[in-house]
């Protein structure tokens, strides 16, 4: 929520150049969990490894990364990507272990490890013979 | 009344986020369109001399991307994404494509295919392609009678 407020006052703060900049680019995402962990993969092409943002709180993740595509003066023959900011926001309902979460910004990818806190681990429970 | 007037807000912010979901999930050319059916994205521009093309290809690695030109001008960018290795894992959400993917079109004029210039930078592929001699613009002078 302090995220999405953040970031609407930096959009309206911003003069016109700001505003230009460019749109918001929801980036593509696969999620998987396996008993240990939440593993979250996100297309990011065009962010250096300093410019991506991640950020958890009140269970809520949030990516940011900004992108800055060459913009001819000439203007383009061919347009299919935009220049703009990469944001996308999660609900994350299982108990994480905020401290151990790690990130790793490989060809364009971001992924994310999201460690399961113990609580949440599934446990054997051994059966003694009584 | 079941729309309380407060939450008309927020019924249409959530009828706006579902959208994008669908839109996600159909996989329709959005702002963020990924490597799908149609291959990467890409913008095409030129200067006098040189066309440039920018390639979206996140998690490709440059050495199984394939780049040619037939017929001077068609521009083919070839390669593989491998899907993500992890054991047991249980999907959540899956819209990042893999697999064998190609984009083929035409640049809008013609290159000399010998000397092109390929690079790769966070999962963007670059592309440099000097205008053929015969392509470029010359000036005629007219001469007077």
């Amino acid at each position: 929520m302090n995220e999405n407020a953040v970031q609407t006052a930096t959009r309206n703060n911003g003069d016109t150049g700001e505003m230009l900049r460019g749109v918001t680019l929801t980036p593509r995402v696969d999620i998987l969990e396996n008993e240990n962990e939440l593993l979250l993969i996100a297309d990011m092409p065009g962010v250096k490894h300093a410019d991506v943002d991640v950020r958890y709180e009140n269970e809520e993740l949030t990516l940011h990364g900004r992108r800055a595509c060459t913009v001819p003066d000439s203007g383009f023959d061919r347009q299919e990507i935009q220049n703009g900011d990469y944001f996308r926001s999660f609900r994350i309902s299982e108990k994480i272990d905020a401290e151990q979460i790690w990130a790793d910004m490989k060809l364009g990818v971001l992924t994310l490890h999201l460690p399961k806190s113990e609580k949440a681990k599934p446990r054997k429970i051994s059966v003694k013979a009584g | 009344m079941f729309l309380r007037r407060s939450g008309i807000g927020d019924f249409y912010q959530q009828m706006n986020r579902l959208q994008n979901e669908m839109n996600v999930l159909f996989g329709r050319p959005g702002p963020s369109a990924g490597i799908g059916a149609s291959g990467p994205p890409v913008n095409v521009w030129e200067d006098e001399h040189t066309i440039f093309v920018e390639a979206d290809v996140p998690g490709v690695d440059p050495e199984r991307i394939d780049v040619s030109i037939t017929d001077g001008n068609c521009l083919v960018i070839q390669g593989e994404r491998p899907a993500p290795d992890v054991a047991n894992g249980v999907w959540h959400r899956h819209e990042r494509g893999t697999g064998n993917f190609v984009r083929e079109f035409s640049l809008p004029i013609m290159v000399d295919a010998g000397r092109v210039l390929a690079t790769h930078e966070d999962g963007v592929l670059n592309l440099t392609l000097p205008k053929a001699y015969a392509a470029k613009p010359r000036k005629i002078a007219v001469k007077s009678a």
